[in-house]
Formats: structure tokens, sequence, C-alpha cells
């Protein structure tokens, strides 16, 4: 009896491991061919200097709480980009440090009145300001709202241009990356949302606010985050893009159109995470009105951002992460398998269901039933090894998919050493730091289940950033 | 299960894990050497293409200064053909005049034009538009019956660049085979076409828009008129007037709006500017700020009451614009405003032009 209900517990886990890298497979293949009809894209790009000529106004949008540390720098950073017609409103959110001083006298701000329309909610503003400058800069003070979602909307309502986009205060973009980022826009009229790939900055090094340049992270935390971010955004969204299925634009950097932005009520407030909300809720919204739209993904290392280097960090911001998944899918439930929903609610969300939301806990009870089936003789040490193998190397092969692919689109980490050292890190990910990481997500998933509600979260920022 | 080549499989499922081990193990080092060859071939490559593109870079820029060196003309290798072509049209983007010819001659001498004549003729789409800008910097005009030919592609890319090489050689004929396409072909990037345009100039390209508008639907209409901004303006204002006096359709009048220079006096203008559709009084605000004069200001200070943000916003920034409005002018029109939006847009407005 027992040995016939280890056989079908050992069956079930086959069965989910078979599925959940059968489905990895399957996105792997799909964005090798994104990524190739992209490269062919971006040569016909190089062609003529005119194309970069086309562009559409764009608001950055940049909420801050207690930046005060880096916030001079970001947005002198920011207001260097090479695109022809964007405007850069920063979002003070109550912080209560000197954050808004630094920007008065950095950029020689002073008050004007901002006669704004508030289409999407948010706290009161206190203030607007405008640089003497650059033209291009305002300032929006206004009263804490407690989270980035609340900071975004006043931005939001704000903003003058077509198309906005949320930018992270310590999230170091390239000088292009605007250029990059409009791309899915002018290339498709029914875009409505659009991200890019983003990379860890741990390690690289800066100049005035850009990257000048790129290594990997020091710290093993951050080493692994680089693998985890590569298997994110090259295959996951990639992936997903040419299903019309991509659920996240990181909120890093994402590119919006103002009118999408307001027609489905700005980003929520009481959202864990509300980058991917405010994603699924536009699937939501355009399937419920049955209209065309389309959400872009470009490949391009678009914005590097700092990864959290203390267990304590990466604990709370992955906690935080699944218990924002959950929310989102719960909250936008309609979608899943709607008939009007088509890839969205038929694949994409069953797949963030079965294998990103209840993945850490189907893990966690592989990990307790083997080790401990194992220890109590239930099953023999040998056979618990093998599953246990196997998902090293399943792991592994992920993981290592994902650094080809960056080898093939647009490979970062060129010298040998670093390419040595992402193979280290896609073998020493699944001792320790992979169990860690499913023992967080498995916090976030039971936060959500008891709802808890969330804060701004502050980072501390890591020491491997050199800066010049 | 005897026959089952590891000791360790004692069960099916053991023995399906352990084999899936195994093949993923080997794939992965399968992929690890294909990442390492993708690695050594891109370092040959780039290293390849430095090379060539250091040895042209020079004999071009000796061609573009006029001081090339006199004897026998250097040979471009079939393997060097791809890069330097690339390096050509980068330059030859950046010139005109005697440079630029200069920059011709090199390229015939190397027999470039039948290499890119043989490459327009690509199947893969990136190398047909590089052959098919290159002939046009080359002004080939034995090309020219085949690109007429792709300007009605159906890959948008395609046609559009057809069209800009085809303004390149031959202005009028490109013109005359674009403009009754531009309403149909909505896929064309707009600042493509205006580039086409732009190039013909605005001589060659009025009338045949002024006909071609005149022509068209409310809707097409309305699409093409955003390009009579490259018309020559007595054409944009009489477009503007007919359209203007004649048309009922809220689009139709927005786009003449927006085509009007403000040279010529606009008909029916207070109704434009009471008209029920917001973003014709938005439009036609934005026109009195650039067109009027200090006895506009009474019609824009009623919109700076309007129901639609939009148009008060418009109405504030065209206010203060106007000429011969002076400060205190524009302090007396806030200082009569009860409407409080209306007086904070004016404020906005004013702050904004640092006038407050």
């Amino acid at each position: 009896m027992s040995s016939q209900f280890v056989q079908a517990v050992e069956w079930t886990f086959l069965g989910y491991f078979a599925a959940i890298n059968l489905a990895y497979l399957a996105q792997c293949l799909l964005a090798v061919r994104s990524v190739r009809r992209y490269l062919k894209s971006t040569s016909i790009d190089e062609l003529d200097p005119a194309y970069s000529t086309v562009h559409l106004p764009i608001s950055l949008v940049v909420p801050a709480y207690n930046e005060s540390r880096s916030i001079v720098t970001s947005i002198k950073a920011l207001l260097q980009l090479e695109y022809p017609d964007f405007e850069v409103v920063v979002v003070n959110d109550g912080s209560t440090d000197d954050t808004l001083e630094k920007l008065i006298t950095g950029f020689q701000l002073s008050p004007y009145p901002e006669a704004y329309r508030k289409q999407v909610p948010c706290r009161p503003v206190r203030a607007t300001y405008r640089s003497a400058r650059y033209r291009n800069l305002r300032v929006v003070d206004k009263e804490n709202g407690g989270c980035k979602a609340d900071a975004a909307n006043a931005g939001i309502n704000i903003c003058r241009n077509p198309l906005v986009a949320i930018v992270d205060a310590d999230g170091i973009l390239q000088r292009n990356s605007l250029t990059r980022a409009v791309r899915p826009f002018l290339e498709n009229p029914d875009t409505v949302a659009a991200g890019g790939a983003i990379r860890i900055a741990n390690g690289c090094t800066l100049r005035e606010g850009f990257l000048e340049e790129v290594d990997l992270p020091r710290n093993p935390l951050a080493l692994m985050q680089v693998i985890e971010y590569l298997r994110s955004f090259l295959f996951g969204r990639m992936g997903w893009e040419p299903l019309g299925a991509v659920l996240i634009v990181s909120g890093a950097f994402g590119v919006f159109r103002r009118t999408t932005l307001i027609e489905v009520g700005g980003f929520n407030p009481q959202a864990v995470g509300e980058d991917m909300e405010l994603i699924v809720r536009i699937h939501r919204i355009m399937k419920q009105q049955r209209r065309r739209y389309h959400i872009g993904f470009i490949p391009d290392p678009v914005c590097w951002t700092d990864a959290p280097e203390s267990l304590k960090d990466l604990g709370s911001q992955r906690t935080r992460w699944h218990h924002g998944l959950g929310q989102a899918l719960q909250l936008n439930r309609w979608l899943m398998l709607n008939p009007r929903g088509g890839t969205v609610s038929w694949l994409a969300i069953p797949f963030y269901v079965l294998f990103e939301l209840l993945g850490p806990l189907i893990e966690a009870v592989g990990f307790v039933f083997f080790l401990g089936g194992a220890t109590f003789g239930l099953i023999v040490w040998s056979e618990a090894s093998v599953f246990l193998l196997l998902a090293l190397s399943l792991g592994m092969l992920m993981s290592i998919c994902a650094i080809m692919l960056e080898e093939f689109s647009f490979p970062m980490y060129r010298k040998p050493r670093q390419l040595a050292l992402l193979y280290a890190a896609a073998l020493l990910e699944n001792f320790g730091y992979r169990q860690l990481t499913v023992w967080w997500r498995l916090k976030g998933f039971f936060r959500w289940l008891t709802g808890r509600r969330h804060k701004w979260e502050t980072i501390t920022r890591s020491a491997s950033v050199g800066a010049r | 299960m005897q026959d089952f080549p590891f000791a360790l499989a004692s069960s099916a499922p053991i023995s399906v894990a352990l084999w899936l081990t195994v093949v993923s193990i080997a794939a992965s080092l399968l992929l690890l050497l294909y990442t390492l060859e993708l690695r050594v071939r891109r370092r040959f490559r780039e290293r390849r293409r430095a090379n060539v593109v250091a040895y042209w870079r020079t004999i071009i820029a000796g061609a573009v200064t006029g001081a090339a060196a006199s004897g026998a003309a250097p040979k471009l290798r079939r393997r060097e053909r791809q890069e330097f072509l690339r390096l050509w049209v980068y330059t030859r983007s950046m010139l005109e005049g005697a440079a630029a010819e200069r920059l011709i001659a090199l390229a015939q001498s190397l027999g470039l034009t039948e290499f890119v004549r043989g490459q327009a003729r690509h199947t893969h789409v990136g190398t047909r538009l590089m052959a098919m800008q290159a002939l046009g910097y080359l002004r080939d005009r034995e090309s020219l019956a085949e690109l007429a030919a792709a300007i009605d592609d159906t890959n948008t890319l395609v046609s559009i660049s057809a069209a800009e090489a085809l303004a390149a050689i031959d202005p009028p004929r490109a013109v005359a085979l674009l403009i009754p396409k531009i309403a149909q072909r909505r896929d064309w990037p707009r600042t493509h076409v205006f580039k086409v345009l732009q190039r013909a100039g605005s001589d060659v390209i009025s009338e045949p828009l002024y006909r071609c508008i005149r022509a068209a639907s409310d809707e097409d209409a309305a699409y093409l008129l955003q390009f009579a901004e490259i018309a020559e303006f007595d054409v944009r204002d009489a477009l503007a007037g007919e359209l203007l006096r004649s048309s009922t359709n809220p689009e139709l009048l927005v786009a003449a709006l927006k085509t009007a220079t403000g040279h010529a006096p606009i008909p029916r203008l207070d109704e434009l500017l009471a008209h029920q559709v917001w973003y014709v009084r938005m439009q036609a605000a934005k026109l009195v700020g650039r067109m009027g004069r200090k006895d506009d200001l009474g019609r824009l200070e009623k919109l700076l009451g309007d129901d639609e943000w939009w148009v008060r916003f418009r109405a504030a920034k065209a206010l203060v614009r106007l000429h011969g409005v002076s400060v205190s002018d524009l302090e007396e029109v806030r200082s009569r405003l009860h409407d409080r939006y209306a007086r904070d847009m004016l404020g906005q407005a004013m702050a904004e032009a640092g006038i407050r």
C-alpha cells in the first residue's frame, strides 16, 4: 500500500516536473524565434539614420520616496537621455528625508501653479515645481500615499505626453533606452504598453548616472539574481510576447499609452505588485471590451537596477513579488479560462497559477516528501537523490538556456571570466539559493492567502555599484 | 526493469527520472558548447569586420575629402562587399554636394552598383532595404522600374524604402506614384512619407497633393492634410479655407485648422471656436494663438471657462502667446475671471511662459 502511494506521488511529481519544464522549453524556443526576428529588425533600424527621427513624445514619471542619496544624479542622467521630445516628472511621495530639498537646490526648482486634471486616484498634491535650468523637468510634491502606485498615479495625472514611462528613481537607463522602448508603439499602433529587459547593475561601473562598464557582482546573492533576471526576461517574457500574453512589464521601467492608463484607472494603490496587476488588468479590460491591443516586449537591456545583496532585503522583495502575483491573478480572475480571453486566459494565466503561484508550494512539498520519506524509510535514499538530481539538472538546463539566449541576443558579459562565473552561478544556485527563494515565495503565498497590505519598500543600495 | 542500465532504477518513475536527468545534463553540456561556439564565432566576425572597416574607412575618407590617392583603384573583395556597403551607405547618408558625387564615383569604380542591384532582389528584407537605400544614394536610373514596382510591395518597409529611393533618383515620378497611394497605405510610417515628400520639394508636391486632397473622402482628406505641412503656403491656406468653408466633419475641420498657416483669414472662426466637438474648439484656440492679435483676446477669454480641460489649457496657452498682449492685459483678464478653473489655468500658462 505504502509503496503504491509512494509511486503515485513520485509519478505526480515527475508529471509536474515534466510539464513545467516542457512549458519552459517551449517558452525558450519561442523566445529564440522572437529574438531572431527582433535582431533582424534591428539590423533594419541601422539602415537609415532617419528612422531614429520617428518618435512619439514621452513623459518619464519617476516616483521617489526617501531617495535623497541618489535622486539628483538619477534625474540628471534621465535628463541626458537621447530622445528628441520628452519630459521628466518626479513625484516626491511625501518623503521623510530631504529628497525634495535636494531636488529644489539641485535643479533650481520654483513652485508654480499647475492646473492638472485628476484622472486617476491619488493622494493630494501639495505643490508642483518647475526647473529654471531644465524646461522639461517638473517635480510634484504630494502627501505620502504609502506606495509607489499612488505616486505613479500622481505623475500620470500631471504628465502631458501621449506615452508615459514609469521609471524607478534608482533605475539606470541606457542613453537610447527611450528610442528602443517606443519601438513597439511605432511598429504596432495597437500597442498599449511595452517593457524591456531589466539587468542587474551590481558590479557595474557608473559615470554620472550612466553605465560605463558592465561586470558581474561580487556578492553571490546578486550574482544568482543575474541568472534569474536572464531567465525571467530573456525567455520568460520574450516567450510570451509572440503569443500576445506578456503579463508583466517590470515596475523598474515600463512604457504605457497615457489614454490606456487613464481608461483602466491607473495603478492600483491596494496592489502589492502594482506593475503586474496593472498589466493583467489591462488584458482583462481590453478582453472584456473586445478591443484590439498589444503589449510589447523588447529583449534589449533598457534598464539596469540595483539588486538586493542581503538575505533580509532579498527575502522581503521575493515575498512581496509572490504576494503581488497571487493578488494580481485573484483581482483579475475573470481571465482564468475565459472563452473570450484567448491565449492569455488559456495559456498564460493557467501557467502562472500552476507553475508560478503554486510552484513553490509544490516544490516545497516535493522537498519535504523526498527528504522526509528517505529519512523515515518510506523511500530509499538513492531514489530520493535521483529526484533531487533531476530537479537540479533541469534547473541548471533552464539557466544555461538563458545564458545561451543572452549570448545569442545582446551579450553584455563578454569576458571569459564572466561567462565562467555565469555557468558557476547556474550550477550553484541550486544549492541553497533556490531553496531559499522557494521559502520566501511560500511566505508570499501565505501572505496573499491571509491578505496582508504592503507599504513602500526601501532596499539597501549595493556597495558594489561603482560610481565615478 | 532488470534490463535497465542503471542499477538505481528500482521503479518506473525512478527510471524515467533518471533518464530525464541524463538527458537534461547532456542538453546542458551541449548548450554550453553551443554558447562557447557562438562566442568564438562572434569574436571572429567582429575582428574581421573591424579590419574591413578600418581599411575601407580610410579610402572612403579620402574620397570624401577629395584626397584619394591616384593610381590603381583598390579592389573590393567579394567577402568585403557587405561591410563596405554598410559603411558607404552610412557615410553617404550624411553627405551632399561634391563629396557625395565623389563617393558615388568611388562606389561605381568598385562595381558596387551591380552588386547592389542584385541585393535589391534578395529575399532577406534587411538586405533588400539596404540595397534600395544604396540605389537611391547612387541615383541609379536603371533601377527606376524595379523601384517603382516595389512601391506596391505588401511589406511596409520595402514599399516605403522603394519610394524613398525613387524620390532620390526622380522626385516628380516618385511623387506621382506615391501621393495617390498615401491614403490607402496607412501602414507607411508618417515620418518616412514626410521625408519622401520633403526630398521631392514643396514646389513638386503642392499641386498633386492639392488635387488628391480635394478629390478624397473626408476621412482620407483629413489624413492627407497632415502632409500638406510641406506644401507651399498659398496651397495650404487655399486647402484650409475651402475645407473650413465646406466641411462639417470634425476630424476634417481639425486637420484643416492645423493646415492653415495663419497668413490668410480663417472662415467661420467664431463658429469653430464654439463648435460642439471639443477638439475642434481646442484646435481653433491654438490657431488663434498662432495668428491672432489683441482683438482676439475676448474670443479666447470665453474659452478659458470651457468644460473641457484641454480647451481651457490651449486657450490659456494661446492667450499668453497673442501678439500685442501685455502682462497687465493678462493680469486684468485673470482678475475678472470668476471661474476658479479658468483662473488657475491662465495662472499656470503665465507661469510657464515665465511672466508670473
